[in-house]
């Protein structure tokens, strides 16, 4: 049994089978949202399963241009690279399945992967507008990155530790980080707008300007592995920033210890799901109330407003750890 | 990177009609852009000298789903000159509240779809949900919500009533405060500022060389509006003044059309107070024209619309000549991307609002496979006919 | 300014032939020129009344002849021009250089009534398909000449 366990981990829960079903959640939760933000009546519960099937029963075409491997496996790398990253984020007790000193910095790592598949899928499918896209991917890849990866930091620099498991059991006692690195929670969430590719930084997409960008070319199988990817990146990088800042499943008044490990469990699933829709809450917000901003305005933009402050963040909490220490 | 070859078009998500723009692009910048149009020609300049003037009527009002009222007013307008047939006062009013509503109903159509371009989703719901206002109205007082068949020769077709004029005041004070805000949003959004502020920029005067009209030509700080440089209709007895902006940008071309929104709310309420009470709407008019040319021009909501028609005393006109608002504003929109961002093709030359089923009329539908002509007029058919 | 006014101005400035000199209304001014005086016909309007309007180029197929219009505005004035072009000979100067708002009208004139515009900047189809056929023009009206002819043959 033991060495099932973690092939349960990565294809049941928190992996694969979990990751897609809350994903499919979330992703309606959020198109209702914005259904009702912009007056609209919005879609049924069913409504984002029923475009997986049914993208899942189209024809599977690759282009005759194109890099057969390349557009073939893209899809594949980034989902699996998000799918990895769930073991290593706190899903129902602060401590993940998998943890290790540096945990943080791999879970950075493997969440860039859709984006740089991204990349490689468009630039191989031989299509100007994949093309055009595929070059967006990577430019937006500069804006956003660098500061998640500062907002990431502050939290670590504050706790002291690179593991994310580390990180959130130092908020069990209810101390949220987010009172300690408040601006680098911000950029946190900015960045993240940037990561999923949603308004107003859905520039390598856009639609009405180069049709999807590097997902142009893909149809069917390949195209529902896109969708997925994007729905469990939503779901993984919420989670992410809420075991980082928001103290993960913890709530103050639930007394996890006295639960036991099944209802404690379950309760802090509950908890941690809860505030991923809140955070998807705010990604549906702002994606109503903006339009699309242009790519040279957005990277200017997050080096200049998402960079400063998260490296300010890190400053005072280094300062004040210094101060505490001597 | 090397200059990449870019086409936008004939099926391209930005344009709801099929038509062709190829850009040339250097990394994210435009070098150099080309337009083919003539996808969707429909032979109505032909077919027109093929029907009698009140076919025309029908097939003119075919040349556009947006501005229908326009072509038929200037059709019509043209023949009424031709025959020298008095339209009755309150026809005048009426279609002039007509000309008026088309350009509500259009501009705000066109707000939705700038927003749609810019990825603003949520301005371009509210903007056709508001739309809706001024389509009831159009459907309670034609009877259809596109292609109203208003117009008429010598007048127009339906009056009036006054429960109708009542619930026109309720329906444009709404929407009046709604084109208010959108005014609002439209300079204070910061995203949407980001993506019109000098965007698609097109000097005055060379806009006024390239012959474009309407509120492009308008956005640029010149005042070419037909309505007051040929008076037609009533437009001399209401209040109403030529909105301009010195922007010159996208921005600009978006104020312009939102003011005038309010401006044909405030003229169609002019015109149900002006409006002589009772009499007729429709004047007698003669089965056949008397022999001359003349030509007419409307202010349509996408700038200046001119009808050519002569006659040669016949039932059926010699020719028809159509020019409608988009073709005057290509020359422009060309100007306006080059030298621009990929990004801002879509709502640069959304900014001229095309309409390209309006700028083609003609078509014969090639084969393009096997080279054969599968689809061809009528007037292709009789002429190939006697050719054999 | 009233048409009449700005056809009389036309008929005391204008140095060169002109076919027609006419105001029907108020607002409707209607002068012609040989082809051949096109271009110093339109350099004329630029200068004297600008800023100028081109609202058109329109063709008409009259059987003998093309006539091709070309539909000014000026403030409160409609000013029509008209140059009838012989068929056979139907070639016109470009006016483009002078009005660059003709660009696409010469090539709508060119495409439909296979009138060539000498000196045309960018002289390729605009409307018509590429695999159009050479020499076939769907507004010229070749036939109204042919049975015009027939008929008088037949007398």
């Amino acid at each position: 049994m033991e060495v099932l366990r973690p092939l349960f981990h990565v294809l049941v829960f928190p992996g694969f089978l979990f990751l897609v079903a809350f994903g499919l959640l979330a992703s309606w939760v959020d198109r209702k949202l914005i259904a009702k933000f912009q007056n609209r009546v919005g879609p049924p519960i069913t409504q984002p399963l029923a475009d997986l099937i049914k993208l899942l029963a189209k024809e599977d075409i690759i282009p005759q241009h194109a890099n057969r491997a390349m557009f073939a496996w893209a899809p594949l790398v980034g989902f699996a690279g998000v799918i990895a990253s769930a073991v290593y984020i706190p899903m129902w007790s602060p401590t993940a399945v998998n943890f290790f000193n540096g945990d943080l910095i791999v879970v950075i790592y493997l969440l860039t992967l859709p984006a740089f598949a991204l990349f490689l899928g468009g630039w191989y499918s031989s299509n100007p507008f994949a093309t055009i896209g595929a070059t967006r991917v990577l430019s937006q890849l500069f804006g956003y990155e660098v500061p998640f990866f500062l907002a990431c930091l502050g939290p670590a620099v504050a706790a002291g530790s690179w593991s994310i498991t580390e990180i959130t059991r130092m908020q069990a006692d209810g101390l949220w980080l987010i009172g300690a690195a408040p601006l680098s929670f911000v950029v946190a969430m900015i960045a993240l707008i940037g990561k999923l590719e949603r308004v107003p930084f859905d520039i390598p997409q856009a639609k009405t300007e180069i049709v999807t960008g590097p997902e142009v070319e893909y149809t069917g199988r390949r195209l529902a592995l896109w969708k997925l990817t994007f729905l469990t990146e939503t779901i993984v990088g919420s989670a992410l920033i809420a075991a980082l800042f928001l103290g993960g499943p913890h709530f103050w008044g639930i007394p996890f210890d006295q639960m036991g490990p099944w209802l404690g469990g379950l309760v802090g699933m509950v908890v941690l799901a809860v505030k991923i829709l809140l955070i998807v809450f705010f990604l549906s917000l702002v994606q109503a109330a903006m339009a699309r901003i242009r790519i040279e305005q957005m990277v200017e933009w997050s080096l200049l407003w998402l960079g400063i402050p998260a490296l300010a963040n890190i400053g005072v909490i280094v300062f004040i750890t210094r101060q505490m220490g001597a | 990177m090397p200059k990449l070859s870019f086409p936008i078009g004939p099926q391209h998500p930005a344009l709801k009609e099929p038509e062709n723009l190829r850009f040339t692009v250097d990394g994210e910048l435009v070098v150099d852009a080309d337009i083919r149009i003539g996808y969707v020609h429909r032979s109505i300049e032909r077919s027109c000298s093929e029907r009698n003037y009140v076919q025309d009527l029908y097939l003119c009002e075919r040349v556009c789903g947006i501005c229908s009222n326009a072509h038929t007013l200037a059709y019509s307008m043209a023949i009424e000159k031709l025959a020298d047939v008095e339209v009755p006062e309150r026809a005048q009013y009426i279609r002039m509240m007509m000309h008026e509503f088309e350009r509500i109903h259009s501009h705000m159509l066109w707000l939705g779809v700038a927003a749609h371009e810019i990825g603003f989703e949520t301005l371009f719901m509210y903007a056709w949900r508001d739309r809706e206002i001024i389509q009831d109205i159009l459907e309670m007082v034609s009877g259809n919500r596109g292609h109203y068949a208003m117009t008429t020769l010598g007048g127009v077709r339906y009056d009036i009533t006054d429960e109708m004029a009542g619930k026109i005041r309720e329906g444009l004070a709404t929407l009046r405060q709604r084109a208010e805000h959108y005014a609002d949003i439209a300079t204070t959004e910061a995203t949407f500022l980001k993506r019109t502020v000098g965007v698609g920029v097109v000097s005055g005067d060379r806009c006024q060389q390239l012959g474009a009209c309407g509120p492009v030509v308008r956005a640029s700080g010149k005042d070419y509006d037909v309505r007051a440089y040929f008076p037609y209709l009533k437009y001399d007895n209401v209040e109403w003044e030529v909105r301009t902006s010195e922007l010159c940008d996208v921005l600009g071309r978006t104020i312009v059309r939102v003011q005038e929104v309010i401006d044909a709310c405030d003229i169609s309420i002019q015109c149900l107070d002006l409006m002589p009470e009772g009499g007729e709407i429709q004047a007698k008019f003669p089965r056949k024209v008397p022999e001359g040319e003349v030509t007419s021009r409307v202010e349509a909501q996408r700038g200046e619309l001119i009808y050519y028609v002569r006659s040669d005393g016949s039932d059926v006109p010699e020719r028809v000549k159509i020019r409608t608002p988009t073709l005057a504003n290509l020359p422009a929109s060309i100007e306006m991307v080059i030298g621009g961002q990929i990004a801002d093709i879509p709502i640069a030359f959304a900014s001229i609002d095309p309409c390209f089923s309006c700028t083609d009329r003609m078509v014969v539908l090639d084969d393009i496979s096997t080279g054969d002509r599968r689809t061809m007029s009528w007037a292709e058919l009789v002429k190939l006919g006697k050719r054999k | 300014m009233t048409a009449s006014e700005l056809v009389e101005q036309i008929q005391s400035e204008y140095e060169g032939e002109l076919t027609e000199a006419e105001a029907r209304s108020d607002v409707d001014a209607w002068v012609g020129v040989p082809p051949a005086d096109v271009q110093q016909m339109a350099r004329y309007i630029m200068e004297t009344w600008a800023p100028v309007h081109l609202s058109t180029i329109s063709g008409v197929d009259n059987g003998r002849e093309i006539e091709v219009l070309y539909h000014f505005a000026t403030e409160g004035v409609s000013l029509n021009l008209r140059a009838a072009v012989p068929k056979g000979d139907d070639r016109i100067d470009t006016i483009t250089p002078i009005v660059p708002a003709a660009i696409l009208y010469e090539r709508e004139i060119m495409d439909m009534f296979g009138v060539e515009i000498v000196g045309h900047p960018d002289p390729r189809r605009l409307i018509l398909p590429e695999d159009w056929p050479e020499g076939d023009y769907p507004l010229r009206r070749d036939d109204v000449l042919e049975e015009e002819e027939g008929e008088e043959d037949n007398a």
